[in-house]
C-alpha cells in the first residue's frame, strides 16, 4: 500500500467492475475488487494528459429498466383487468415499483463521469447522484495535476542581461 | 485470477486518451481544454488538457567530477554515485536508484522486495482481508453449526483488515460490525455444538 494517508474520490461499479478511487500524495490509485484479490493501478499526477467530464443516460441500464418495468407493469394490468386477480395485480405492482423508480432516477439525474487520462493507465469515476461531488472531484484532480507537473517542469534558463564591457577608447 | 487479469489487460491496452463516451482514440488535435465533440460519436464532453513535462535524471559521471570527489556506481562504472542501497549499501547511480517514496534502493533489491510485497509504494497486488472477514461471517451465518470456525476465521481476517484499513486511511466501522457478527456467530456455533451433544447423551440414556 502507499505510504500516507489516501482520501477516497469515488467509486466505478458496473456490472463487470468493481473499483475505488483513492487519491495519494503522487497520484490516482484505482483498486479493482475480484473477489477478495484487489489489483491496484496508478495514474501519476506528473503523467496526467487529459481530465474529462461528462453526462450519460447509461443506456444499457435505462433497458434493462423499462423491460422489467413493462415486463411486471404489463402483468399488474393483465391480472387487473382481464383475469381481475387484484392480489396478484398488486403484487406485480409491487414488482414493477423498484424497476420503475430506478428507471425514473436514472432519467432525471443521469450519470456523471470523470476520467482521467495518464501516459500508461486511466481513471474513471463514476456519480450517481451527486453532481456537485463530480465537479469538485474533476476540478481537484485537475488543479492537483497542474501543481504537480509545474512543481516538476524544468526551471526556464536564467537569463543573466551580461554587462557590455565598455569600449575601448576611440583611436585619435 | 492472475490469467484472467493478463487476458484482460492484453484484450484491451491502454493506448492513450479516448473519448470517454465511445473509446475512440483521440487524436493529438483532439487533446485540449475546453468543450471537445468527438468526430466519432459526436457526443460532448468537458476536458482539460496537460502537457506533462519528462522527468529528467541528471547523471553525473566520474570523469566529470573526479575521482575523489565522488565514487563510481557500482552497475555503471562511469558514473558518479549520488546514495547507497538501503538494503545492500551498494553505491549506486541517479539511473539505478530505484526510489518510490520508501527510500533509494538497487534495481536488484528493488526486484527482491517488490517481489515480496514488502515495498508499500509498489503494491499492485494484496487480499482484501475486510473482504474476507464478511465473506467468512456470511458463510457462517449460512451453514450455523460451523459458525464456531467461520466465526474465528473473519475475527483473524478482521484482525488483519484493521491493519489494512487504517493503513489506508479508510473507515473500521464496517468491520467493527463485522466483528460482532463473528462473536454472535461463535458462541451461537458453540452453543449449537454443546445443544447437539447435549440431546446426544439424553438421547441415548
Amino acid at each position: 500500500m502507499t505510504p500516507g494517508p489516501r482520501r477516497k474520490l469515488g467509486r466505478n461499479v458496473g456490472v463487470m467492475t468493481r473499483e475505488l478511487i483513492f487519491e495519494t500524495a503522487d497520484g490516482i490509485e484505482v483498486d479493482s475488487r475480484e473477489g477478495y484479490e484487489v489489483t491496484r493501478k496508478r495514474v501519476l499526477f506528473e503523467e496526467v494528459l487529459l481530465v474529462t467530464i461528462h453526462r450519460t443516460v447509461g443506456v444499457p441500464y435505462v433497458v434493462v429498466m423499462a423491460v422489467a418495468t413493462l415486463l411486471f407493469g404489463g402483468l399488474t394490468l393483465i391480472f387487473q383487468f382481464s383475469v381481475s386477480e387484484p392480489g396478484a395485480a398488486l403484487t406485480f405492482a409491487i414488482l414493477a415499483f423498484p424497476f420503475l423508480i430506478a428507471l425514473i432516477v436514472r432519467l432525471a439525474l443521469k450519470l456523471d463521469f470523470v476520467t482521467v487520462f495518464g501516459r500508461r493507465s486511466k481513471a474513471v469515476l463514476r456519480f450517481a447522484v451527486n453532481k456537485r461531488r463530480a465537479r469538485e472531484a474533476y476540478g481537484h484532480i485537475c488543479s492537483r495535476a497542474r501543481e504537480v507537473q509545474r512543481s516538476i517542469e524544468p526551471a526556464p534558463a536564467e537569463t543573466v542581461a551580461a554587462e557590455e564591457p565598455p569600449l575601448p577608447p576611440a583611436p585619435e | 485470477m492472475l490469467a484472467q487479469t493478463n487476458t484482460r489487460l492484453q484484450t484491451q491496452p491502454y493506448e492513450g486518451p479516448t473519448c470517454p463516451r465511445c473509446g475512440a482514440r483521440l487524436m493529438a488535435d483532439w487533446i485540449r481544454t475546453g468543450i471537445v465533440r468527438c468526430p466519432d460519436c459526436n457526443g460532448d464532453f468537458e476536458a482539460t488538457a496537460f502537457k506533462p513535462p519528462s522527468r529528467q535524471v541528471h547523471v553525473e559521471h566520474v570523469l566529470a567530477t573526479g575521482p575523489i570527489e565522488a565514487n563510481a556506481c557500482a552497475n555503471h562504472a562511469k558514473n558518479a554515485a549520488v546514495t547507497a542501497c538501503q538494503r545492500c549499501g551498494l553505491l549506486i547511480c541517479a539511473l539505478c536508484d530505484m526510489n518510490v517514496g520508501t527510500g533509494s534502493y538497487c534495481p536488484a533489491c528493488f526486484d527482491r522486495l517488490r517481489s515480496e510485497n514488502a515495498l508499500q509504494g509498489a503494491t499492485t497486488r494484496y487480499r482484501d482481508y475486510a473482504s474476507m472477514a464478511r465473506i467468512s461471517v456470511i458463510a457462517g451465518f449460512l451453514l450455523l453449526f460451523l459458525g464456531a470456525p467461520f466465526g474465528a476465521a473473519s475475527l483473524y481476517y478482521a484482525s488483519k483488515g484493521f491493519k489494512q484499513l487504517r493503513a489506508e486511511g479508510r473507515s473500521i466501522v464496517g468491520l467493527v460490525i463485522v466483528v460482532v457478527f463473528a462473536v454472535f456467530e461463535i458462541l451461537g456455533g458453540l452453543a449449537m455444538i454443546l445443544l447437539l451433544i447435549y440431546g446426544l447423551t439424553k438421547g441415548t440414556k
